[in-house]
């Protein structure tokens, strides 16, 4: 039991630091660079992607263990999983909708934006090619989102920053933003060889 | 391959049909107009009303928290559209466009001393409270212009800045720009406005400034909507009915109508009108009966207005038949009128269809 928790919370770790999906897996930089200029709206936006990426990581195991798997119709796994992620956002969207309005103001507008995101549709992938259980999926899955949160946060933050600094008129613009989050980047490197 | 293809429209299925039953299921009620309302604006999410996007100023707009005119890119465009669907008047009253009150430039106001300093106002009142030798009047140096992000105001060649009305988005970034404090918001459908802020008394004003309000409650006692406050004639903007234009009985000037165009104009149109102050003044009567038929008639005759005030200059370099030719001039115009208003007509039902398909 306690080794099952060890790997569990390495497994977490790992996902966070190590095998940052933005910042070392290059997975999910749209949302990455397109919703980082306001911290406000960057923590709207890693809420509504831990969400989505536990839930979707979730049924996409199920999807594949109990309907791909006995099909042995596994190479259908990426459309099959761009469909049902797409309708779960959805069908979540019309739930959170109803029940919670407090929750859809907060969420509602990036919930439709991250439906097939790249990164949401990566840990899926990712879960099934590492052959994770049910339960490290999980864990996976939600690491995955929180590093996608750390990153975003992090970023956002140094770009509030870039507003008031006195950048040369020639890196105005996207080309500081690329430049920081290569540096950003670069120190998560730091990271590698933390967790193996 | 058919078990795939058959798992995947599988799949397919039961999600589109669990979203059809969720989309009854979970069906939250949206106002109608609030759909509406989201139609009519431009969704460019800029966020200039304020809201948190397009949607949050319909929402917004339906439940009665934001103005028609909210949407300062839309303009006057788009308030009317959102105005239709609310059932609300167009309320054009509630647009507002910036004025400077002051029509004193270089040649009409006089200066203290030659300022050669920083180009900005804030700069030039800490010389001394600003070159002009009234206290109010305007500098000219630009402090509202660089405000202005929608190239509404102008400087004029003799230091005054103008604002159009017709590209005033009623923004309001200009007016705490004035060091001088002398730009108001005004609704945009007035048009008669005092040119002049200054409170001093009359032959204080007078002698620094020719086109300064005097104070001399003219206008207050011919007309309905002025009254004085501290030594300066006020147009009430809540009485609409203004006839006679005070305007018109201004003797300096300062009251101003915009009905035309900008003062802006008035370095070619006042010297004109300087140069053919007698000649010009026979020809203003008839238009001014005719103003009272129809609205667009009255434009027309102002236009022709113009027009006839063109030619008399012409006429007066010819001295001796100027009176004979400006007769003719004026018979011109009032056949001009006659015809230019029936083509008014003509095209104004045009309109009114075109602005009932808006609506249905």
């Amino acid at each position: 039991m306690g080794d099952v928790i060890t790997q569990l919370s390495l497994l977490l770790v790992s996902a966070v630091f190590v095998n940052n999906f933005v910042l070392a897996r290059f997975l999910g930089v749209c949302p990455f660079l397109g919703v980082s200029k306001k911290v406000e709206t960057a923590t709207g936006m890693s809420m509504a992607v831990m969400f989505v990426m536990t839930i979707a990581s979730v049924a996409a195991w199920i999807v594949q263990k109990f309907i791909l798997v006995p099909l042995q119709i596994e190479y259908l796994q990426t459309i099959a999983f761009i469909l049902i992620i797409a309708s779960l956002v959805q069908f979540v969207e019309m739930v959170v909708q109803k029940t919670s309005p407090v929750l859809y103001q907060a969420l509602g507008i990036f919930l439709p934006l991250i439906t097939t995101n790249c990164a949401v549709l990566g840990v899926a992938l990712i879960n099934i090619q590492k052959d994770y259980s049910f339960l490290a999926t999980t864990v996976h899955g939600f690491g995955a989102a929180l590093g996608f949160a750390l990153a975003l946060l992090l970023f956002a933050g140094l770009r509030e920053r870039e507003e008031l600094a006195d950048i040369p008129e020639s890196f105005k613009g996207v080309a500081i933003t690329l430049i920081t989050g290569g540096l950003l980047s670069l120190a998560f490197m730091g990271f590698s060889g933390l967790v193996k | 391959m058919i078990e795939a293809i058959a798992t995947l429209s599988g799949l397919g299925l039961i999600a589109g049909l669990g979203l059809g039953v969720a989309s009854r299921v979970f069906a939250v009620y949206v106002d109608p107009k609030v759909e509406a309302l989201e139609e009519a604006l431009l969704g460019t999410n800029c966020g200039a009303c304020g809201f948190p996007g397009c949607s949050g100023l319909a929402n917004a707009l339906a439940e009665g928290e934001a103005a028609v005119t909210d949407c300062l890119p839309g303009g006057e465009d788009v308030a009317n559209a959102l105005a239709s669907i609310l059932g609300v008047d167009a309320d054009a009253t509630a647009r507002e466009v910036a004025v400077v009150l002051c029509k004193g430039g270089d040649i009409d106001a006089k200066t203290k001393f030659d300022y050669r300093g920083v180009k900005d106002c804030w700069a030039a009142m800490e010389v001394g409270g600003g070159f002009k030798s009234c206290g109010y009047g305007c500098l000219g140096l630009g402090s509202c212009y660089k405000a202005c992000n929608f190239g509404a105001i102008e400087i004029t060649e003799d230091r005054l800045a103008i604002i159009i009305p017709e590209k005033c988005t009623g923004c309001t970034m200009c007016v705490p720009a004035c060091p001088k404090n002398i730009i108001k918001m005004v609704p945009a459908d007035q048009k008669v406005h005092v040119l002049c802020s200054s409170h001093d008394k009359g032959p204080a004003t007078k002698k620094v400034c020719s086109v300064g309000c005097i104070g001399c409650t003219l206008c207050v006692k011919k007309t309905t909507n002025m009254s004085m406050v501290d030594n300066l004639a006020v147009v009430d903007y809540s009485v609409i009915d203004n006839e006679p234009s005070p305007a018109a009985v201004c003797p300096t000037n300062t009251i101003s109508d915009f009905e035309e165009a900008h003062p802006l104009k008035r370095f070619k149109k006042e010297k004109k009108k300087k140069a053919v102050k007698k000649t010009a003044k026979p020809a203003a009567k008839p238009a001014a009966k005719s103003d009272k038929e129809t609205v667009a008639e009255g434009e027309e005759t102002k236009k022709t207005e113009k027009t006839v005030v063109a030619k008399t200059e012409k006429v007066e370099s010819k001295t001796g038949e100027s009176i004979t030719k400006e007769e003719k001039t004026e018979t011109r115009m009032d056949s001009a009128v006659v015809d230019k208003s029936e083509k008014v007509e003509a095209k104004a039902p045009k309109k009114e269809e075109e602005g009932n398909k808006d609506v249905s």
